[in-house]
């Protein structure tokens, strides 16, 4: 049996230059599916990363019943009260899979700097929890230039007091609220006269606004707040509109002691279901209806599922071109080198070996090729990885705050199923090939009839 | 006989001709005649405006006004204490105590709302709900010949009143409401109804009113609203009644309303 191997691979060199033609292809394909596999892996795992952490999106989201399609038209019929709170906390608390958690609130309303009022949409978060995330080691992993304000500090940094928020960079740029509250001196309000010419430059002067907003019960109510740091939310759509605020000051604000949602975050994400099911079922015991969202779900994450699903398919695409290409080549150059070896096979049948034996004497070559191709395919692609990682290219697909560096990461498990995928495949070619010519009488094989 | 009979028949048709051709001057002296008695869109307006508080005095006007809601089946209240004068007005929460101190000054088209404790003003639109049914700018004095260009459009009876129908689109962006459409009695000039119409033209409320107050202007007496009742065009049952109580005539100095005044 080892007589075999050796004599395919002796065989190799028989035709040194189509093969070395045949194993490029097969090497560069490879490399070119495992850079392909690499993106997709890398920014699935930095999509699914930034939606759980830096979107607060959590694991599992549970909103009051109807809460998710309604909480914005009906915020009191569709959110917890401070009673339905503490029985969900305790039964949060007590899952031993849950490692900590999240209340949330949403909202809208008027934003303004004494002259000039905009329109914002405002999540309500827990400052600690926010600082929490940041230092998530999967947040480390995934996201390792992750910085979630373009000017300021985190809302952690800041006595709830103070009614810090931050306000997305144009809203801020809008407001003509340029400087965060670090940057200016402590305590000063500027009283503007906005008919004043320089009235604009005098909104610079202090980091101070006012939110105004539909208090849940009756008519309006304002707060006043700090602005703290800017960031992006990456979409210009909500770039002019967007606030992140403490969960305190959005509630103050409403004038209500109720949560939007909990953000759940998981110590082991694949039991993700059976988690699921029992929260249902401890809080169904308990008397509170509630929906329960996981992070994946279409509707709460649809950037997250949209892109992945855009990006899976349009990688599956290419991967088959490639590989359609690597296969037809295997076979191409198969046929040719079968042809051309027909006396050889010929002689081999006149000696007595079957078909199978002499096909398999082809197949093993095949292998041989496709092995040393393939490994070949593996250094040329962990190299181009290495490049493209050290190249340090940013760019800003929607959606991401802060830019993404364009990063490839190799799955192993990845690059081992698609090098043994396509090393049945470039054997199937090759038995492909040879199954009509072995087909063939000896004498005609070794006369040249059909050639 | 016969030339008797021509000049006879001569004579008919001489008045025939004659009376033919003074028909329609006759009908347009008629019809200059009601013209004169139709009062214009603008002078309608400007009297059912002087009813709902607007600039009929130089010195000022204050007034009560409770707002009460209904809205699926719950129940608020709010009382405020109105002062207005020329195109200002101020609006402030007496009642319930948690809002109590709360301000809304109207300068001109100009909106603020101010509340103890905040450190700067918040500039409104007149436009979002205050609450209930009532929007921001339904609360003050009304000024919808300053606000809107009106047409009258025809006649109607409204609730037993022989009203005027006028169609009133907005000069600005920034007044209340689009388009409202507007019915002002004819024998009284005041407000009965009023459908407050979307820019695509659809009714989403309508207010009625009453006028059972009366204010001494200037030594002259004149009705003033005493209810405004603004329903939901789509649920009846979204009901905002606002109660206009105790107007009088008052001394209201402009730096009322001055807006960075409310701050100190």
């Amino acid at each position: 049996m080892i007589h075999f191997w050796l004599l395919a691979l002796r065989n190799l060199q028989r035709n040194l230059k189509r093969n070395v033609a045949t194993g490029s292809a097969i090497a560069f394909g490879f490399a070119g599916i495992l850079m392909l596999g690499a993106y997709v892996h890398r920014v699935q795992r930095y999509l699914e990363t930034h939606t759980i952490f830096a979107a607060h999106t959590g694991h599992i989201a549970v909103f009051a019943r109807g809460g998710f399609e309604n909480f914005n038209y009906k915020p009191k019929e569709h959110s917890f009260s401070k009673c339905q709170q503490e029985v969900i906390e305790g039964i949060l608390s007590a899952d031993k899979n849950i490692e900590f958690f999240e209340r949330q609130l949403w909202g809208s309303g008027l934003i303004g700097n004494g002259c000039l009022s905009l329109p914002f949409f405002a999540r309500g978060l827990e400052p600690k929890v926010d600082e929490r995330l940041t230092t998530q080691a999967q947040v480390r992993e995934w996201l390792p230039d992750y910085k979630p304000f373009l000017k300021g500090r985190g809302l952690w940094h800041y006595p709830a007091d103070l009614a810090p928020l931050a306000l997305s960079r144009r809203l801020a740029r809008g407001l003509g609220k340029v400087a965060v509250h670090d940057e200016l001196s402590p305590g000063s309000v500027a009283i503007v006269d906005c008919a004043a010419n320089d009235a604009r430059a005098s909104f610079a002067r202090d980091a101070n606004v006012q939110l105004l907003g539909e208090r849940w019960e009756v008519a309006l109510g304002a707060a006043d707040g700090e602005v703290v740091a800017h960031y992006t939310t990456g979409f210009d759509e909500s770039d002019n509109s967007a606030l992140m605020a403490p969960l305190s000051v959005l509630q103050n604000l409403y004038e209500t002691d109720a949560v939007g949602r909990y953000s759940l975050w998981l110590k082991d994400a694949s039991t993700r279901q059976v988690t699921l099911s029992r929260l249902q079922e401890s809080f169904s015991q308990a008397g509170i209806e509630a929906d329960f969202l996981p992070w994946d779900d279409f509707q709460l994450s649809p950037y997250y599922a949209g892109t992945v699903q855009f990006l899976f398919a349009m990688a599956s695409f290419i991967a088959v071109v490639m590989t359609v290409v690597v296969v037809f080549s295997v076979l191409n150059s198969t046929t040719m080198t079968i042809l051309e070896r027909s006396e050889e096979i010929g002689t081999y049948r006149a000696l007595g070996f079957r078909r199978r034996i002499v096909r398999h004497l082809f197949v093993q070559e095949s292998v041989w090729l496709s092995m040393i191709s393939l490994a070949v395919g593996a250094v040329i692609g962990v190299v181009a990885i290495a490049f493209v990682n050290r190249a340090g290219i940013i760019y800003h697909p929607p959606g991401i705050s802060d830019g993404m560096r364009l990063r490839l990461v190799l799955h192993p498990l990845y690059a081992i199923s698609m090098a043994i995928s396509l090393l049945l495949l470039t054997m199937f070619a090759t038995w492909l090939a040879t199954f009509g010519r072995l087909r063939e009488e000896p004498a005609k094989l070794l006369g040249g009839i059909t050639r | 006989m016969k030339i008797s009979k021509m000049l006879g028949y001569s004579l008919t048709a001489f008045v025939l001709w004659s009376s033919e051709s003074l028909r329609p001057e006759a009908e347009a002296v008629a019809e200059t005649e009601v013209e004169a008695t139709k009062p214009s869109a603008a002078e309608l307006l400007q009297a059912s405006d002087r009813a709902r508080g607007a600039a009929a005095s130089t010195q000022g006007l204050i007034w009560n006004a409770d707002i009460e809601t209904i809205e699926a089946g719950s129940k608020n209240q709010v009382t405020y204490e109105i002062r207005a004068r020329g195109n200002d007005a101020i609006a402030k929460v007496l009642a319930p105590a948690r809002q109590k101190g709360e301000v809304m000054l109207f300068n001109d088209r100009t909106l603020w709302f101010v509340k103890p404790g905040l450190k700067k003003p918040v500039s409104i639109s007149p436009r979002p709900r205050l609450m209930g049914q009532a929007a921001n700018g339904d609360i003050a004095s009304t000024q919808y010949v300053r606000d809107y260009e009106g047409k009258i459009l025809g006649e109607d009876v409204i609730n037993g009143t022989a009203s005027w129908r006028l169609e009133l689109q907005a000069r600005a962006k920034n007044v209340t409401y689009d388009k409202i459409r507007y019915w002002i009695g004819k024998g009284t000039r005041l407000g009965v109804k009023a459908e407050f119409l979307t820019v695509s033209g659809e009714v989403f409320k309508i207010a009625e009113f009453k006028y059972l107050n009366n204010i001494t202007i200037g030594g002259k007496k004149f009705p003033f609203v005493s209810e405004m009742v603004i329903r939901d065009a789509s649920d009846n049952s979204n009901v905002t009644t606002i109660h206009y109580k105790e107007p009088k005539e008052t001394e209201n100095p402009p730096s009322l309303f001055n807006v960075n005044n409310l701050l100190r």
